[in-house]
């Protein structure tokens, strides 16, 4: 394994597009200034009207912490979001649907962006180990895809359980990580418990008093708590 | 999905640079863009500017480019082995449009250094990236002092020149023309003025140099007798400025760009009718107040004044270019654009762009009115004017008001109890009811029974409610805390961000970053 970069290591992020679907992504590349890194992590942020862009606080932080620790990240918008392309998911349509079903139509189709994401950073990087992150919302979208390259973990920031299909998640065999906010408005202790207890991969749960399910003040705690997850599922792999 | 085209662009921020961003991203190519850090501004946020100021100006928002910080002035153009790496992988060509303008030697080697060093450090470059199609913008003045029909196709080993910027452009053309693996093509504007339809630059060299200094010293008297006396300019009236508007020459760029069997060719970028300087004075007295200026034939003048001594000094720069006459044919490309023909200089024209220089300042007011502005202001509310009791007249009175206008909450079918709680001087605690949709009151003071209560301060509070932040990146910066339902209060959070993005009025701004070295001829 590499040594470990000092975390104020010098970073380059790139602005990049990328095909999903028929639409094209914009997102943010960032990896160590040398060019070399130890993986790459696709980070699947939360949803579009909840915040849900690649300049997210916790998107935002692991992007940028995690290049600094030596792995190239990409974080990105979903289609509709931002200077993403496809149809604007903030529309007065989608957002009066929203407040009245805390869902919108078609919603899971996001996980097409994801996918995108995850070839577009195998084709950047098709050497690198591939990790996905996903937080909240973009958590319930990483069943769907299907990388090309080995997986070496997935992690499930403020996994939405209550609120989204999370049975797929058992058929999963890669290393999980999962950190919970012990006051998360979108996740119900006692189901959460409930549905990790019954993942097939080797898996661990941290939870901590991290402002509700926002973890706004605690986002380098996060990103560290990452970082290590990501290390030893290195080690577990060699 | 369009086809996957990876343009490496340098001199995006010069106004020509700016010009091609925009074109290359319409005709869906994928840019990567060299641009410095300056002073204050990151290369990134230099860039964001540029394309903020294109979407708006278009309606739809523009992809912002891939950014390498980097400068032509340093060895490997300053970048790192990732961005070398990366303009390797996803560009199959290069537009040099970057250049510096100026006409005399600077004391840090311009124009040579950027010219003709940076040139040679950028094909380096390409070499090493395996990048071979070159899109070399340089100069039509590469002619020097030869006079009569400069042909596209003619390669003089040797003229002399005017001035140092055109003797450096042309050492650049034949640096790129001699290069090995690099396969180029190259640009040769005219005079470039600004939009031929909006007037819009950021440069104000040539034609504007020649007119501000007319401006400011027919209008201001250097000594009390000059009250009377015409300013008297040492040219005959009929000296031919050869004009471009630089959106057809960016046009004219990005088509040949696309255009695969016309490259390995010069094209002349120039206008086939140049204007007279009596057309520009004349138009220059209806919108530039320059009756006075006077024609006083290329002999020169017996007994300048000071003013026009100043004038004459000022000008001399350009002066040659107006003593001499070469006429630039443009065969090939009119043969390679026959659906883009240059446009001529008509009086409206040069009305557009007089009247944006003026309004502009001739360039002088770029950190203030040239900024881009604040998003938007709410309809009915200027922030830059907010009584000492805004949040209250805004919760009591305006929002009401836009709440009714708003179709956002009867279609959400809003039925909610919340408060705001809004500390500080020009702060307060308000309770809002919706029922069915229907905003049914707004009372002071906060209600128990409330869902959901948003805390924040007055200042928070302004910013939102006029545009400079939403509500949900105010949350997430902490600037918002919310009680009680909180799914809830983030779904109303969308709701309002976007009842305020509906309320606004956009205003049309318009800036302009100008790149004082890196802009284009």
């Amino acid at each position: 394994m590499p040594p470990i970069p000092a975390s104020d290591s010098p970073t380059v992020t790139e602005n990049v597009q990328f095909p999903a679907g028929e639409h094209l992504l914009h997102g943010e590349l960032s990896y160590p200034e040398t060019g070399l890194a130890r993986g790459v992590v696709v980070i699947a942020g939360p949803h579009p009207l909840l915040g849900g862009n690649m300049q997210n606080n916790v998107v935002r932080c692991l992007g940028g912490g995690l290049a600094q620790m030596g792995f190239m990240t990409l974080r990105f918008d979903y289609r509709g979001v931002g200077q993403s392309g496809g149809p604007r998911i903030d529309t007065a349509e989608h957002v009066a649907e929203f407040w009245q079903t805390s869902h919108v139509s078609h919603e899971m189709d996001f996980w097409r962006d994801v996918q995108g994401a995850v070839e577009f950073a195998g084709q950047t990087s098709p050497d690198f180990p591939l990790a996905l992150v996903g937080y909240s919302f973009g958590c319930a979208l990483l069943p769907q895809v299907r990388p090309k390259q080995d997986l070496n973990g997935i992690v499930l920031i403020a996994p939405t359980v209550a609120k989204h299909d999370y049975d797929t998640f058992h058929s999963v065999t890669s290393p999980l990580l999962v950190v919970a906010s012990e006051d998360d408005f979108a996740t119900d202790g006692a189901r959460l418990d409930d549905w990790f207890n019954k993942l097939r991969m080797p898996g661990r749960l941290v939870r901590k008093h991290c402002d509700n399910h926002f973890f706004r003040g605690h986002e380098d705690w996060l990103t560290e708590t990452v970082f290590q997850f990501l290390t030893a599922v290195e080690g577990h792999d060699e | 999905m369009p086809e996957r085209r990876g343009v490496f662009l340098t001199g995006a921020t010069g106004l020509l640079g700016q010009y091609l961003l925009q074109d290359l991203f319409l005709k869906e190519f994928q840019v990567t863009v060299l641009v410095r850090d300056s002073g204050q501004e990151t290369a990134a946020e230099r860039i964001s500017k540029i394309v903020d100021f294109w979407s708006e100006r278009l309606g739809q928002k523009l992809p912002i480019p891939t950014v390498v910080t980097g400068d032509l002035g340093q060895n490997s153009l300053g970048l790192s082995a990732a961005d070398s790496n990366w303009i390797s992988r996803h560009c199959h060509a290069v537009i040099h449009s970057a250049a510096d303008l100026s006409f005399r030697k600077t004391s840090d080697g311009e124009p040579w250094r950027t010219n003709v060093e940076g040139t040679k450090s950028l094909i380096e470059l390409c070499r090493s990236a395996g990048l071979s199609e070159w899109h070399q913008v340089s100069t039509a003045f590469v002619c020097g002092r030869r006079t009569g029909l400069i042909k596209e196709d003619d390669v003089d080993d040797g003229p002399s020149f005017h001035n140092p910027y055109e003797e450096s452009k042309f050492h650049a053309e034949q640096l790129v023309r001699q290069a090995a693996d690099i396969h180029a093509t190259i640009y040769r504007p005219s005079i470039i003025i600004g939009d031929s339809l909006t007037g819009h630059t950021s440069t104000y060299t040539g034609l504007y140099r020649f007119l501000e200094l007319a401006v400011h010293l027919a209008s201001v008297n250097t000594h009390p007798a000059d009250d009377a006396i015409p300013l008297r300019i040492p040219l005959n009236g009929d000296e031919p400025w050869n004009l471009v508007p630089v959106d057809w020459v960016s046009r004219a760029i990005v088509e040949l760009l696309r255009k695969s069997q016309w490259h390995g060719n010069t094209f002349h970028l120039v206008s086939r009718a140049p204007i007279s300087t009596r057309v520009i004075r004349d138009v220059g007295v209806k919108e530039l107040n320059l009756q006075s200026v006077e024609f006083a034939g290329s002999e020169g003048i017996e007994n300048p004044c000071r003013r026009e001594e100043m004038f004459q000094k000022g000008i001399r720069e350009y002066w040659s270019y107006l003593s001499g006459n070469p006429i630039f044919s443009s065969r090939k490309t009119i043969a390679a654009l026959p659906e883009l023909p240059p446009p001529s200089i008509d009086r409206p024209m040069l009305e557009r762009m007089m009247r944006f220089a003026m309004t502009n300042n001739w360039g002088r007011e770029r950190g203030a009115s040239h900024a881009i502005v604040a998003p938007s202001q709410t309809a009915e509310v200027n922030p830059d004017s907010m009584p000492r009791t805004y949040c209250a007249e805004y919760i009591e009175q305006i929002f009401p008001r836009q709440n009714n206008r708003s179709r956002l909450a009867r279609e959400a079918g809003l039925n909610l109890t919340a408060c705001f709680d809004v500390t500080g001087p020009t702060g307060g605690q308000w309770t809002c009811r919706w029922r069915r949709g229907e905003l049914v009151s707004v009372t002071r003071g906060l209600k128990q029974d409330a869902a959901v209560t948003y805390h924040t301060d007055a200042v928070t509070f302004q910013e939102v409610v006029s545009g400079l932040q939403t509500p949900q990146e105010a949350f997430f910066e902490q600037r918002i805390n919310i009680t009680g339902d909180m799914e809830a209060a983030l779904k109303l959070t969308v709701l309002f961000g976007q009842f305020l993005a509906e309320e606004r009025v956009t205003q049309p701004v318009l800036t302009d970053v100008n790149d004082a070295t890196h802009s284009c001829v």
